[in-house]
């Protein structure tokens, strides 16, 4: 006689099988511990966020540091979480025994950075500040001008209300923005930059400011295409013009002194020879190669590389602009208008 | 015959599976696009905000004020609630804010006319003068730089029309709501993104989404007739030479629905819609040459994707037919069973959303993946039943009508920034 407790076992069984793996499921429907909605972006994405936030900490050290400056001192105080700051009041070279600053650093006035300085905690200057060779920061922040000496690091990011000058080989992780202007030698590599002119040279910049192209007139000779598309490559001839957008399913090629007056979208490569102008924006789904003295006024965009050649200018000092792709090269002698955002690197030509 | 039919069944699931294996596997572990989200900077171009808003006292406040809180230049930013013969306080609260922002708000108050989104927004196109514009359901809630991340595709001559990423916002409130959560992130976190990483068909949603007005006065405008203005316009912008493109960080809160014969009622109306998009447009984009093989690929798969589920009911009949009738269908049940186990819902596999929970870092509610297969039960139904009456109603020449998705909201919430 076949017992009931064995069908009965059977079921019981079965049915713990089926409830063990659907345990979780009903222990987060009653615990609810995930059931917020997911975060969205809240920030605005503004590149000077890091430093408004540190300019916020920082703040409740600001009359120490008056006083400081007012008696030509150097000391040590805390911040209200605790953390040691070190306050500089006096001008001229700091000079501190050890290589390695392990403090914040809050400069009052003027300053000189010896050789082969590392600060582990953010820097902020309320005057100018000149770097030494091989500085590395963790991250800066300039009331006034910021000079970098060669070989600099800056790892996290940097803002200057004034200008900021980076010496050659110089390596800038992160965001780096000012409020005036950004000079970088040649061999220096950088992430992401903002700034009303990036110049790839020191000392180029009335030549470059001068040479500012605004928008010119539309020629009377312009071939009008509107929105055009292109099956295929695409070459534009010497000198020739077009007024409208392109877009290309292959490669585009423009030769000197081409002038678009609209955007140009390719989905391959993109190549400017020397005095190309766009006035519009130019997108590629691959590399963007511009040689020397070209102006493009819109955003440049590509997802694998731009390459931009000497004396190129992107956007104008009235329209800033962008320019993003994974990797950049720039040559010496150019001038962007805008945000410069490398992905994964951007170099200045040597 | 049977058999015969039988096979194609299992191939087409198949198809499919191989294809949500694929958009997975590029998600997780393939190159990621976002060509255009590194545009901060630029001579921003000015854009009119349309609102779809029928019936939407419980939630057009919410929205307003969010706009009023955008970072877009304000002299380049017009707002245009269109109030499509709302029969509630939704008039009132409109007025309320033309009032208190005059000069940035114009409404545009529809009292008659046809009837469904497709047909208001066609009648609100007066109203904007604008290059761009940015489409948006009552019931979304935009950050602060959602305005600029939807205009910054634009600056690609080749993009017609951009779409941003749905995040449900009353996830907490029911099982369901849970459910469509997960739905949601699969979807859009691995669907689209995939989509727009492999150049294939990213698809315009018509909310958190931006047209270019050349390209839809180009493609003749918004089609009236349908049920699903979003998948109608897609196709005919692929079709005209013109890129959707899909910004996974342009990301925006929405009301999903609470109760489960309303999310019926609605993916009853997406389905017939997108059927809709199939009959008219699957022969003809087969044959464009100007569109990539790829993308034609993924357009035709695209536009089956709601007919897979009376499909699928189908394939489980004839498995179940051929077995019983003792057929030699080999492994075909058990190739059939582990497709349709695979290809849950109608866009969102199980797998697609346990790699969505992953990319969005939220893994504890992946616990509740045994779950979806509620909603997957509920879907192949209620898809199937709408293929069903869409049949019928073909035959006996009745036209559809379109349902509006019931609010559940019952008070303002808070947005980041504003006074809620």
């Amino acid at each position: 006689m076949m017992s009931v407790w064995a069908p009965l076992a059977l079921t019981a069984t079965t049915g713990v099988m089926i409830a063990i793996p659907l345990a979780p499921a009903l222990m987060e429907v009653f615990q609810r511990r995930d059931a917020s909605p997911l975060p969205t972006r809240k920030d605005d994405g503004n590149i000077r966020n890091f430093a408004r936030a540190f300019r916020r900490y920082i703040e409740p050290l600001r009359p120490e540091l008056a006083a400081c400056a007012e008696s030509n001192s150097i000391m040590e105080t805390r911040l209200p979480n605790g953390a040691y700051a070190l306050l500089v009041g006096k001008a001229g070279v700091y000079d501190v025994p050890e290589d390695k600053v392990q403090t914040l650093v809050l400069f009052a006035k003027q300053c000189t950075l010896t050789e082969n300085l590392v600060f582990t905690q953010d820097v902020y200057a309320g005057n100018v500040l000149y770097g030494g060779r091989r500085n590395a920061f963790r991250a800066l922040l300039g009331d006034n001008d910021i000079y970098l000496a060669e070989e600099s690091c800056v790892l996290r990011w940097l803002h200057a209300e004034g200008k900021i000058v980076v010496g050659q080989l110089s390596r800038l992780f992160g965001r780096v923005s000012s409020e005036e202007a950004i000079y970088l030698s040649p061999g220096c590599s950088f992430e992401r930059m903002h700034a009303p002119t990036i110049f790839t040279s020191i000392g180029s910049e009335l030549d470059l400011a001068s040479a500012a192209p605004e928008t010119k007139p539309l020629a009377e000779e312009a071939r009008r295409l509107g929105r055009s598309r292109i099956n295929g490559d695409l070459h534009l001839g010497s000198g020739e013009m077009l007024l409208g957008n392109i877009i290309v399913t292959g490669s585009i090629h423009m030769d000197e002194r081409t002038r678009i007056f609209g955007s140009a979208k390719g989905n391959g490569d993109i190549h400017l020879r020397d005095q190309v102008e766009v006035q519009g924006s130019l997108v590629s789904t691959r590399t963007i190669h511009i040689a020397s003295n070209c102006s493009v006024r819109g955003p440049l965009l590509a997802e694998n590389e731009i390459i931009i050649g000497a004396g190129t200018q992107i956007g104008t000092p009235g329209s800033p602009t962008s320019v993003s792709a994974p990797r950049i090269r720039i040559s010496r002698d150019c001038a962007v208008h805008g945000t410069l955002w490398a992905r994964v690197e951007g170099r200045v030509e040597e | 015959m049977l058999l015969h039919l039988f096979g194609i069944v299992i191939l087409l699931i198949c198809i499919y599976t191989v294809r949500h294996y694929c958009f997975t596997l590029n998600r997780v572990m393939g190159g990621q696009r976002h060509p255009y989200i590194d545009i901060d900077t630029a001579d921003w171009p000015a854009v009119t905000v349309l609102i779809a808003a029928h019936n939407e006292e419980a939630v057009i406040a919410d929205i307003l004020r969010a706009l009023m809180e955008v970072d877009y230049p304000q002299e380049k930013l017009a707002i245009v609630p269109v109030n499509d013969r709302s029969t509630d306080r939704t008039r009132a609260i409109i007025d309320e804010f033309v009032e208190r922002y005059p000069h940035r708000i114009t409404p545009f108050h529809r009292t008659g006319g046809k009837p469904g989104k497709a047909a208001a927004l066609k009648e609100a196109m007066s109203y904007v003068r604008t290059e761009l514009f940015l489409v948006f359901d009552a019931d979304y809630i935009p950050g602060k730089a959602l305005i600029r991340q939807l205009v910054a595709p634009f600056f690609d001559p080749e993009v017609g029309s951009v779409m941003g990423r749905v995040v449900p916002l009353n996830v907490g409130k029911k099982l369901l709501t849970r459910l469509l959560d997960l739905e949601r992130s699969g979807g859009y976190q691995v669907d689209q993104q995939a989509r727009m990483n492999l150049h294939f068909v990213p698809q315009y949603g018509g909310t958190v989404a931006g047209i270019r007005k050349d390209a839809l006065d180009e493609v003749g405008g918004w089609n009236e007739n349908t049920l699903a203005e979003d998948t109608d316009l897609t196709f005919r912008l692929l079709m005209g030479g013109w890129k959707t493109v899909y910004e996974n960080r342009a990301e925006c809160y929405e009301e999903v629905p609470e109760r489960w014969p309303v999310r019926i009622r609605q993916i009853m109306r997406w389905a017939k819609g997108h059927n809709q998009a199939m009959v008219q447009y699957a022969a003809a984009l087969s044959h464009r040459k100007d569109v990539s093989w790829w993308e034609r690929l993924d357009g035709l798969l695209l536009l089956g994707v709601y007919a897979m589920a009376p499909v699928l009911l189908l394939g489980w009949i004839l498995a179940l037919l051929l077995f019983y009738t003792g057929a030699p269908i080999g492994g075909g049940v058990a190739v059939l069973g582990l497709a349709a186990f695979t290809t849950l819902g109608n866009f969102a596999a199980f797998f697609e959303i346990a790699a969505a929970t992953r990319l969005d870092g939220s893994r504890i509610r992946i616990r509740l993946l045994p779950f979806t297969f509620l909603g997957f039960a509920v879907s192949l139904i209620s898809v199937s039943r709408a293929a069903w009456q869409q049949t019928v109603a073909l035959l006996l020449g009745q036209e559809m009508v379109w349902h509006k998705t019931e609010r559940a909201r019952i008070a303002p919430v808070a947005v980041e920034g504003s006074s809620a």
